[in-house]
């Protein structure tokens, strides 16, 4: 008669009976149930409002995204680059002038042809249309866009739209900025090239 | 048959029992209807009716020290989502569900060893000995774990179990039978399959 001992205490199971013996100091004593406060009734906890997280993530996304553009376009508004006379600089990639302006090295340029009459600011550069020639491009603290002036028998330059123009001086930041890095990357590979060299010579 | 997979035929075999119909609702069902209405009286029946099945069903899975606290957490929490529960005749198996949740939000902060002692046989202090044979009741898989836990330890006889937990007595049976030849083994008691 064990299984029954063991299934609901009928007959009797001397080593079931010691094992409960042994283990009754872990049975449950009895405590006083926990104290709930009087005044959270279930009522009011189903009228708890939801949780805050999920209601100001999203809007906290929303406050980031919105931040974030308002910034960008306060620094583009604080910081205009000058465009009077839009010349482009021109230089053929292997006698490219490294200028702090954001110059292209590309002659695709050349064919770019925009014009901004600025009568504030009449700074006209002209640049040999399709000489891969080495220009000087005067220096400025802000980056300056420069286009190449074509020959009179040429289509007249087109009138790009304000949006164009900010388009474009995007355009050239990322060049620019992409053009740096590159440079920062040759310069290591060249160093490293260099020492590898060295090594070698030594060893000999 | 191994025993991850004994278990999972157990997890799969023990169905949990038919819901009886709104109109018969059994006296537990009532009681909770009247904790939702806000008589804390009735929390302290559902208390003192389910106490003993949450404590077991802790003390198969956390140390000994901690169930005391754990238990007020888990009719703390139970008192507070009550209005959530849908079948209120299984108000045993919704409990014992939360109890098994907060034993495992207990391991995700604190990872306590209890190793089982190789020297089973001899010891002379019971407090010792029980101490390991709680050790290797651990040991086995969670579903004869807590029936035997449930039948040993607080008592409960096996249509107790099933009632309180929401298994069927056929699953029960399975478990405790099963985890008793587990346990033998483990630990060296002659009878051991």
């Amino acid at each position: 008669m064990k299984q029954d001992y063991l299934w609901n205490k009928t007959g009797a199971d001397p080593e079931i009976e010691r094992l409960e013996n042994l283990l009754a100091a872990f049975r449950y004593r009895e405590t006083a149930a926990p104290v709930v406060p009087l005044e959270q009734n279930i009522v009011s906890i189903e009228t708890e409002p939801r949780s805050r997280f999920s209601f100001s993530l999203p809007l906290a996304f929303g406050a980031v995204a919105v931040s974030i553009a308002a910034s960008v376009v306060l620094f583009y508004s604080t910081h205009p680059v000058p465009v009077a006379d839009l010349t482009m600089a021109v230089a053929s990639p292997t006698t490219g002038v490294r200028t702090e302006s954001p110059v292209l090295h590309s002659e695709n340029f050349n064919e770019i042809k925009t014009a901004v009459n600025d009568d504030k600011n009449p700074q006209p550069t002209t640049v040999p249309r399709a000489a891969p020639a080495v220009h000087r491009v005067k220096r400025n603290t802000r980056p300056q866009i420069f286009t190449a002036r074509m020959s009179k028998d040429e289509n007249p330059p087109v009138v790009l739209s304000k949006e164009e123009k900010y388009a474009y001086r995007q355009l050239l930041l990322a060049l620019s900025i992409t053009n740096e890095k590159l440079r920062v990357v040759g310069d290591t590979i060249k160093r490293t090239h260099d020492e590898k060299d060295l090594n070698r010579s030594r060893n000999r | 048959m191994a025993e991850s997979e004994m278990t999972q035929e157990l997890f799969l075999y023990g169905k949990t029992a038919a819901r009886p119909s709104v109109e018969d609702a059994n006296p537990e069902a009532r009681i909770v209807e009247r904790v939702v209405a806000g008589d804390r009286d009735a929390f302290d029946e559902i208390y003192r009716g389910f106490a003993p099945l949450v404590h077991g069903i802790l003390l198969a899975r956390v140390p000994y020290d901690d169930v005391r606290d754990i238990v007020q957490e888990v009719f703390l929490k139970a008192f507070k989502n009550l209005h959530t529960l849908r079948d209120k005749n299984a108000v045993g198996a919704w409990l014992a569900r939360i109890a098994r949740n907060h034993a495992a939000e207990y391991y995700r902060h604190k990872r306590p060893s209890e190793e089982l002692s190789d020297d089973l046989s001899g010891r002379q202090n019971p407090r010792a000995e029980a101490n390991e044979i709680m050790a290797a009741i651990r040991t086995l898989p969670d579903a004869y774990r807590e029936s035997l836990v449930l039948r040993l330890i607080e008592g409960m006889t096996g249509n107790e179990i099933a009632e309180r937990t929401g298994l069927t007595p056929e699953s029960v049976r399975v478990n405790l039978h099963r985890g008793m030849d587990l346990l033998r083994k483990r630990l060296g008691i002659a009878g051991g399959k």
